[in-house]
């Protein structure tokens, strides 16, 4: 299946049936097993932008965290660029570090403020040993000329209280570029930017990644920006993966009922919403411990089939080209 | 609106903050009133002043207050003049609730949710206990929760449960006016969605007037009445709901609506280049203009007047200027 995703060769990132569970160690559901995600398989290409939409709870930090070898997955496999990443020791995965990097959800904490951007931007750099000091700040004015921070001799010496949210979080993407990655994760990166300024920091990522081929994991509840900045877009429910297809189709074709009542749930600046109301699914997603072998989404589902779908677990299928479902009502 | 039907009147309200760089005006010359059982959406982006706004009319301004005047009215009193001991008896919390941002996460985890809820009852020395958990309650159910909730702490409720109980705090005292600040912000859109659809009935059904604080033209939307979109500490633009999502007139409001990225239509949203003003310097003329595509002489040199273009319809900028 994974093959008919995409090129195996030209896959950046691949993950086979990846499992992460959780021993709860403390309160109510102490000594039980928490599974934040649950045999996901999935693959990115080169250059692509894959969005990972879902709510909270649903495993989409999680899984971005296994991409990145942040957490050791408990089941599967994480392929990198061809190599089995998967349990490899930290020492070992130095060239892994450069290649994949980060941006997170909060500018305001993402950055030391005891740094200068030039210390921010340098600290990479050392790290990985590249430290040329003439090419080294060449590096860093093209890694700020690029994230749109002109003049650079201007920014270099501001510590990041002295800048705006947006401006932190052009600082954290240039980090997140200095050492040419091929890969980023980027976990929320415009939640806590005003809305007038979103479109203009989606709009960076999307020209860095022309400019450097890089791939992005997109992680977000948002599904309007999902829509806006990305290739491919992934809805997660509860630890699984439960629809994949190309953005526009997915908006338009959604075909899983969660994804149908997701996209239902947005609201749209429209005078007539004061007199209607807005579609929504009732209760919350359970939280994802010892659950049963059957459809996720049972409890919550406006086309619960009984004896179907509180009986199996249904699997991801393509059901049109590219378009992945993992829903009874298709199979 | 005649006088008689309005609930709460804001009349040229300033407010600044003092720093170490200077004063900050949060709030200049802002006006507005509020009708009876009916919700305005007060729409802004981060530092625009809404929430400044929220806080003066509850009297819960920080205590860096460097100049403030204006005049709040409820009912034709004017609540500036109350001291803090007749505001809190008489007015907070009784006819005006508030609803914080975050407040969900700011409840108290050590007190069962229902005493939390029952607290303002209790110190109305009118209510035994009895009653007070009776009228607690009975908001419970009113805001979709089971009665057996009244003994949970809030660790063991999700967070749309404890938006709801929330919700229910701030309505026990059968307020008149409640002021909403974000108040779905940390929620998903689809416990959101549940939570929109409960204002709306509660407002029906309580004849509530509310303020809805909010970053997202949408999502008030869908509660107000009248939309008032704030800008540097000033409103820009005011009207219904439709004239300012369907015809709106200020150029802040026009990309404010553009620059979300939408699920229909095109897929080409804009931005609004620079970043807010300093509200310690902030640019002379109109506040926006140094971000105004339409930028002309007169907007960097004057600020601009109230002006209403249409009735109940009003914008703060010079390109409605000649029908002044």
């Amino acid at each position: 299946m994974l093959a008919s995703w995409g090129e195996r060769m030209t896959d950046v990132l691949e993950l086979l049936d990846a499992k992460m569970s959780f021993r709860v160690g403390r309160g109510f559901f102490h000594g039980t097993t928490l599974t934040a995600v649950d045999e996901v398989s999935m693959s990115l290409k080169r250059g692509e932008t894959l969005a990972l939409i879902g709510e909270s709870g649903s495993g989409k930090t999680t899984l971005g965290r296994l991409t990145l070898r942040l957490l050791e997955p408990t089941g599967g496999k994480i392929i990198f660029d061809g190599k089995d990443i998967t349990h490899v020791s930290e020492g070992k995965l130095s060239w892994f570090r450069k290649a994949a990097q980060t941006i997170f959800q909060d500018p305001y904490s993402s950055l030391n403020p005891a740094m200068s951007v030039q210390n921010i931007l340098e600290e990479p750099l050392e790290i990985h040993h590249l430290n040329e000091r003439k090419v080294n700040e060449e590096t860093i004015f093209n890694a700020l000329k690029n994230c749109g921070l002109t003049p650079q001799e201007n920014f270099l010496p501001k510590h990041p209280h002295l800048l705006s949210g947006g401006q932190r979080q052009r600082v954290a993407i240039a980090r997140a570029i200095i050492l040419r990655p091929k890969y980023i994760v980027a976990d929320e990166p415009v939640s806590m930017i005003d809305a007038s300024g979103r479109v203009e920091i989606l709009d960076l990522l999307r020209s860095l990644q022309v400019s450097y081929g890089i791939s992005f994991l997109y992680i977000t509840h948002d599904i309007a920006t999902a829509r806006y900045s990305s290739d491919r877009i992934a809805v997660m429910y509860l630890g699984r993966i439960v629809e994949v297809a190309p953005a526009e189709e997915l908006i338009r074709n959604p075909l899983h009922p969660y994804t149908v009542a997701l996209i239902g749930a947005v609201p749209e600046p429209d005078p007539s919403n004061l007199q209607r109301e807005r579609p929504s699914i009732p209760g919350e997603a359970p939280i994802p411990i010892e659950l049963p072998p059957v459809c996720r989404f049972n409890l919550r589902c406006p086309k619960f089939m009984k004896g179907t779908c509180d009986k199996e677990d249904p699997a991801l299928e393509e059901i049109a080209p590219n378009h992945f479902v993992a829903c009874h009502l298709y199979s | 609106m005649s006088m008689a039907s309005r609930l709460l009147e804001v009349t040229d309200l300033n407010v600044e903050y003092s720093s170490r760089a200077g004063p900050v005006k949060a709030l200049e010359s802002v006006s507005l009133a509020v009708g009876r059982a009916e919700t305005i959406g007060i729409v802004g982006e981060s530092g625009s002043g809404k929430s400044s706004l929220g806080l003066s009319i509850m009297k819960l301004l920080p205590p860096n207050i460097h100049a403030f005047s204006g005049v709040v009215r409820l009912e034709g009193s004017d609540l500036t003049r109350l001291s803090e001991n007749e505001f809190r008896r008489t007015v907070r919390w009784k006819k005006i609730s508030m609803v914080f941002q975050g407040a969900m996460n700011s409840m108290n985890p050590v007190i069962r949710v229902g005493t939390q809820i029952a607290e303002p009852l209790f110190f109305d020395s009118s209510l035994s206990r009895h009653d007070a958990e009776r009228v607690a309650k009975r908001n419970l159910r009113a805001v979709g929760l089971s009665d057996e909730v009244f003994r949970r702490y809030p660790h063991e409720l999700s967070g749309g449960m404890k938006q709801r109980a929330v919700i229910a705090m701030a309505l026990v005292t059968n307020p008149k006016l409640v002021l909403l600040d974000e108040p779905t912000s940390a929620l998903d859109v689809s416990v959101q969605a549940q939570i929109m659809n409960l204002l709306k009935k509660l407002r029906t059904e309580m004849g509530l007037s509310i303020l809805f604080i909010s970053h997202d033209l949408a999502l008030a939307s869908e509660l107000s009445e009248k939309i008032a979109v704030m800008y540097a500490g000033q409103i820009v633009e005011f009207g219904t709901n439709s004239d300012v999502l369907t015809h709106p007139l200020h150029p802040y409001t026009q990309l404010l609506l553009a620059s979300a990225p939408r699920l229909t239509g095109g897929l080409s949203p804009g931005f609004i280049p620079g970043i807010p003003p300093d509200l310690v310097k902030p640019p002379a003329g109109c506040r926006f203009h140094p971000r105004c595509p339409y930028v002309f002489e007169r907007c960097k040199n004057e600020d601009p007047l109230e002006l209403v273009p249409d009735p109940g319809h009003s914008v703060r900028c010079w390109l409605h200027g000649e029908k002044e």
